[in-house]
């Protein structure tokens, strides 16, 4: 049998203190921007720069590295000892990297983007304790350190999203992640606590160790082990199994923006634009996929079907909604909502390396496309005058900007093309590959289970299309905005960024390359990355266990292989060309695009207000909710209080009956035996009326009392 | 007689002694520094502050020092033929009050008003250190002279500090004191001439002793012990003889009354805590006695103290109902209440410090002591507001801080020996002493209450704190809050006690 305190006993590796760097740096330059106003910029950027650098050198040396897991004993309550644990593998070492290099970039970016801004200290000290926080996530691996720096990500989303708080929207919209997130990481404590309960240990290593031993017995979940020479038998219904993965699933549900709770991510838009290109897109949303991966094993068939459901049906849904929107930035949030379904339905599915291999993939592609998006509507900020006032990031009055920002034009295409998923490029290769797997799943699963399937192939076609539909409004036909202010020659003094705002978005566009992942090779399986996540074997009890991908015949793959990347492929294509007839210069769309205001019909008003979701937060669940709040409000001021208030009352009441007895009776007593102490000793007239006496009177007399009442 | 005077026997004596004044050398460190004290003040004239200051903190640092040492010596030595018997319960408790006393030293550099008092002269250093010799002597001794010799040099020196300061509040204070101590040692002193009459020995560990006690009638024998307990009681200010601390508590400066209210109080415990070892429960009812004088303490102490209108009356009446609190732990009169009592003892200690000391900074700041005083201050001295609200948190035993654990600990202690001898006794004090830290909540929290709750009357601006006066508070303060979460710190040293039950 197992002893718990065996497998969390405390284990070191040389590398742990380049692990602790890792995670403190970012601290570094949090303290830095604080303390040093003038030169935050450049200080907090030249941290970061040092740590991606660490990174990228950690991952070279360590990259055949068995998985190694450091840890150390943290507190104890009771009897259970809390611990903490860093896991050095190859998918944190990926990672770490993803996170570090792309928080350079978006420092580097910043420099130029919030130049003006007079808050700027504070804003690269918030970025600093952002990149903390999500290396905590990376780094630890243990759930609960693992939900404190959850938090901590949420928290420092709040602050960035809010950045500008004097604009109402942005402050109401970082309330608004901040709560949905909140409702969220609600599952994910509840599924700590399940797993707690089972395996009275938060070590996921620990976890898992245990959990391979553990049974389904008589559809009891029962788990053996021993804590410190005492054996222990935790039993619990076996739906607690599929609970816990659900659980958990929950807090990526929040975080990476999943049905139903996806609705704070487009109004989490009003941050600064690197903000959204870090957050919103490469780090934050990825941490739900992350915690998914790590928590891959632990989750049971029915766990992993509610996941791909949820993946598949929060893909569909935001790529419709992004097929009529006017704000570029909100069309980049849809998008990235429909790829991190992607990514979820991957886990789903038993896509694991699919799934993270398109996390890394997307990561470069979207934080190169909103950089993109924030170099444009930086340039398009400077056009803006006491008399002229318009709204920077909407496309209606972008249009023909490729003349006049060469260079970002070339960026934002190869990115978009990565999105779209065309042949040559990165998110071809994942998206390829996590397509296929669905199609190898759907067909195993049979029935309802092909839904999914149809759903995500969908959304390829429509990926094509409102990327290619932003690609011709933005860059492409006339630029609109001297149209609508009437300053003819303003396009005159638009120009391409300069070498702070250009780089970070080059280098992202030539890592959405497929050459950069693949080599020469043309689709997943000939990555490097790919090769170092390898899918790990379910370890639930085995009748709760899913069937996985990895016990299916290479063949089978093989099969499907061609056609599901001709489909896609396919799919992608006539997107773009419905998009290129609809939206080409001088088409009709694109014609009346300008003057086009919120959509007509039932489809585009469901597009437009992304399946009326908020809506419906706001009439029905809100609703309840207040009536509930007014309800238990009620509950509180006239029951709760009322108790409340008495208690104080009977102690008043109470110590207003001891002040009484105080009064009469033992003053009375006192009184009688000053008199009588007065009497006798009314030669020496004492100090204070004779005070001393009695007190010591008093005593005696308690003394007495005490003894007649011990001894009779 | 002759015989006992021979030759070879006074020199094994002799060297018995020396041996045992080895053992003695933190005492022998704090009666030389009293001695250099004392030369100092007479050597130099002008500008004394700073020496007499460094010779008391060296000197207790040392005395820490050599205590401390002597913690991972042999657990139990008899010293002088019996007289004094050095364990890890008198070594932590002497570091305890040595600690305590620098702690007091160090309000008294931050007190405006008193600190030429303390610094410009000798006496009331010496003073502080007769006390603290005293104590440490009342813990190590198992001889009722030794104790009642102890327990006198603790009272001597109280009865002159509360008086030497200057005003003629505080020599009446110190006159009553000195009438009422001497009422109380008298009792105390007549209790233990009966038992040394029934027993024939003075050394309360010595089989003599316990065995004789067991032969005697139970009325002679409670006359006696409640006399002796009377005395103890006196220095321990628990009910009922605790009717002389709030007059000398409010008349004493606070540096003083934090000693008073800490040192003396936790040697008496220690000395209940050696009487109860040697009791036999079977003879008398000891854990009843204790809990009708710990019950009583709680709630005078408690309801008392509702009604104070100033911040160190309030203080002195609740240092009553902690003493009721404390001595909660001799009721369980178990391992876990002895080692419960000394967690709770250190946790006090240090709950006390920080209190006095923020007591102090405010006192500086207004000039007043009374909670009107500080009517919405909170606004205007945020941290340190903060700082009262903690040390009063912790004070009442609430999460998170150390005070809870304090009373969390000892109370347990009570339930076990509850559900082990299932007498209804110890349930009654768990539950009057669970509702008396409800009480305790509406006098200590009326401070932070008075500081942000209520509006500001006075436009008169308080003065800048300084920062160093901050540090020294979050110093004092962050211990509470650190012990709640690794309270296995002090469980740990305290644990290592061989109580010998």
């Amino acid at each position: 049998m197992i002893e718990l305190g065996d497998i969390i006993s405390p284990q070191t590796h040389s590398l742990q203190v380049w692990l602790v760097v890792l995670l403190l740096a970012p601290i570094g330059s949090f303290l830095c921007s604080c303390l040093l106003k003038k030169s935050a910029p450049i200080i907090s950027s030249g941290v970061i720069g040092l740590t991606t650098v660490l990174s990228i050198y950690l991952a070279i040396n360590n990259w055949q590295i068995e998985p190694t897991i450091i840890k150390g004993n943290w507190f104890r309550i009771g009897n259970s000892q809390l611990t903490y644990a860093m896991m050095i593998d190859q998918l944190m070492l990926v990672m770490a990297v993803v996170v570090n290099f792309i928080s350079f970039l978006v420092h580097f970016f910043s420099i130029e983007y919030m130049k003006k801004d007079k808050r700027k200290p504070r804003y690269f000290a918030f970025l600093g304790i952002f990149t903390f926080s999500m290396m905590g996530i990376v780094l630890f691996h243990d759930l609960l350190l693992m939900f404190v720096f959850w938090e901590l990500v949420g928290l420092s989303s709040y602050l960035l999203i809010g950045f500008w708080f004097e604009k109402k929207s942005a402050s109401r919209a970082a309330n608004k992640a901040f709560i949905v997130n909140r409702i969220g990481d609600l599952g994910f404590i509840t599924g700590l606590m399940i797993l707690f309960t089972q395996f009275q240990t938060f070590d996921l290593e620990a976890v898992k160790t245990l959990m391979v031993v553990s049974e389904i017995e008589d559809g009891n979940w029962i788990s053996q082990f021993m804590i410190q020479g005492q054996e222990v038998v935790s039993s619990l219904d076996g739906r607690w199994l599929s609970a816990a993965g659900i659980a958990l699933f929950c807090g990526a549900v929040g975080k990476s923006a999943q049905f139903p709770l996806q609705i704070w991510l487009p109004d989490a838009m009003e941050g600064p634009t690197p903000v959204s290109a870090l957050i919103h897109a490469a780090t934050m949303v990825a941490a739900g996929v992350y915690l998914l991966a790590r928590i891959f094993v632990l989750l049971d068939a029915q766990a992993l079907e509610v996941v791909a459901v949820v993946g598949a049906i929060t893909a569909f849904m935001a790529a419709i909604a992004a097929l009529s929107q006017f704000d570029i930035k909100k069309v980049l949030a849809y998008s990235t909502i429909s790829q991190l379904g992607y990514m979820v339905m991957a886990m789903g599915i038993g896509a694991y390396t699919a799934g993270l291999f398109h996390l890394v993939t997307h990561a470069f592609f979207k934080a190169g496309l909103f950089l993109s998006a924030g170099i444009i509507i930086h340039q398009l900020h400077k056009l803006e005058t006491d008399d002229i006032k318009f709204d920077a990031q909407d496309m209606r009055v972008m249009g023909g900007l490729r003349k006049k920002l060469p260079i970002t034009f070339f960026a934002f295409l190869i990115c978009s093309l990565a999105l779209v998923g065309l042949p040559g490029f990165s998110g071809f290769i994942s998206k390829d590959a996590i397509l296929l797997d669905l199609a190898v799943w759907s067909d195993i699963k049979g029935g309802g289970f092909y839904i999914p399937e149809v759903l995500a192939f969908a959304t390829v076609l429509f990926t094509g299309f409102y990327t290619f539909r932003m690609i011709l409004l933005v860059f492409f036909g006339e630029f609109r905005l001297p149209g609508i202010t009437g300053a003819k020659n303003l396009g005159d003094r638009l120009k391409d960024g300069n070498l702070n705002l250009l780089l970070p978005a080059i280098i992202l566009a030539v890592l959405s390359f497929g050459f950069a992942f693949t080599g020469l090779g043309f689709s997943a399986e000939s990555s490097w990355l790919a090769h170092a996540l390898e899918t790990p074997v379910y370890i639930v009890p085995i009748s709760y266990a899913a069937q996985s991908l990895v016990d299916i015949s290479e063949q089978t793959f093989k099969d499907l292989h061609g056609l599901v990347t001709v489909v896609a492929t396919g799919l992608a294509l006539v997107g773009i060309v419905i998009a290129l007839i609809s939206y080409r210069p001088n088409a009709k769309l694109e014609q009346s695009f300008i003057e086009r205001r919120e959509p007509v019909g039932m489809f585009g008003q469901v597009s437009f207000y992304h399946w009326y979701l908020d809506a419906f937060y706001r009439k029905f669940i809100l609703k309840f909710f207040m009536l509930f709040s007014q309800a238990s409000s009620w509950f509180d001021r006239k029951v709760i209080d009322g108790i409340v208030n008495l208690i104080p009352k009977i102690t008043v009441i109470s110590a207003h009956l001891t002040k009484w007895f105080d009064r009469y009776l033992v003053d009375g007593i006192v009184n009688l035996s000053a008199n009588l102490a007065g009497r006798v000793g009314q030669a020496t007239r004492s100090i204070q009326g004779g005070n001393v006496q009695l007190y010591i009177a008093l005593s005696f007399v308690f003394v007495i009392l005490l003894m007649l009442y011990l001894v009779f | 007689m002759m015989t006992l005077l021979q030759q070879g026997d006074l020199s094994t004596k002799l060297e018995q002694i020396g041996e045992s004044l080895t053992w003695l050398l933190p005492e022998v460190t704090l009666v030389i520094t009293l001695i250099l004290l004392i030369c100092y003040d007479l050597i130099f004239k002008k500008n004394k502050s700073i020496g007499l200051a460094t010779i008391s903190f060296v000197g207790l640092g040392f005395s820490i020092f050599l205590s401390a040492l002597q913690w991972n010596q042999e657990s139990q030595l008899n010293l002088f033929d019996g007289l004094l018997h050095l364990d890890k319960l008198a070594i932590i408790l002497k570091i305890l009050f040595c600690t305590v006393l620098a702690g007091s030293l160090i309000i008294a550099v931050k007190a405006n008003q008193d600190r030429d008092d303390f610094f410009e002269s000798s006496e009331l250093n010496t003073l502080l250190l007769g006390v603290l010799i005293g104590s440490s002597f009342m813990v190590m001794s198992t001889n009722l002279i030794l104790i009642y010799l102890s327990i006198e040099v603790v009272s001597i020196s109280s009865y002159a500090l509360t008086a030497i300061t200057r005003g003629k509040k505080k020599a009446e204070a110190g006159l009553k004191y000195l009438i009422f101590g001497a009422a109380a040692s008298a009792i105390m002193l007549y209790g233990m001439s009966w038992l040394y009459g029934f027993t024939g020995s003075l050394d309360i560990s010595s089989e003599t002793f316990i065995s004789g006690l067991q032969s005697i009638d139970i009325v002679p024998l409670s006359i006696a012990g409640l006399l002796t307990l009377a005395g103890i009681l006196f220095k321990l200010g628990a009910f009922p003889m605790h009717i002389w601390s709030p007059d000398v508590y409010e008349a004493a400066p606070i540096p003083i009354v934090n000693t008073f209210s800490v040192i003396p109080k936790l040697a008496a415990l220690g000395v209940l805590i050696r009487l109860s070892l040697g009791l036999n429960p079977s003879t008398i009812d000891w854990p009843l006695w204790i809990s009708i004088t710990a019950i009583a303490s709680m709630t005078v102490g408690n309801f008392s103290a509702l009604w104070q209108k100033d911040i160190k009356r309030m203080l002195a009446y609740s240092s009553i109902a902690q003493a009721g609190f404390l001595l909660v732990g001799i009721v369980a009169n178990s391992e876990a209440g002895f080692e419960s009592l000394l967690f709770y003892g250190m946790i006090y200690g240090l709950m006390n410090l920080g209190a006095f000391y923020l007591v102090q900074l405010l006192e500086n700041k207004t000039g007043s002591t009374q909670f009107e005083a500080f009517k919405g201050k909170g606004s205007e001295i945020p941290y340190l507001g903060i700082l009262t609200v903690i040390v009063m948190i912790s004070l009442t035993g609430l999460p998170p801080t150390a005070g809870f654990n304090a009373k969390l600990f000892i109370f347990s202690a009570v339930y076990e020996t509850y559900q082990i001898s299932a007498n209804p006794i110890y349930m009654l004090v768990l539950i009057i002493g669970l509702i008396n830290t409800v009480i305790a909540l509406f006098y200590y929290l009326k401070l932070p209450y008075f500081m942000f709750l209520k509006s500001n009357s006075s436009q008169v601006p308080l003065t800048k704190y300084r920062l160093s006066e901050l540090i020294l508070g979050t110093l004092l303060i962050t211990p509470l809050l650190l012990l709640f979460f690794r309270s296995d710190w002090f469980v740990d040293l305290v644990n290592s006690i061989n109580f010998g039950l």
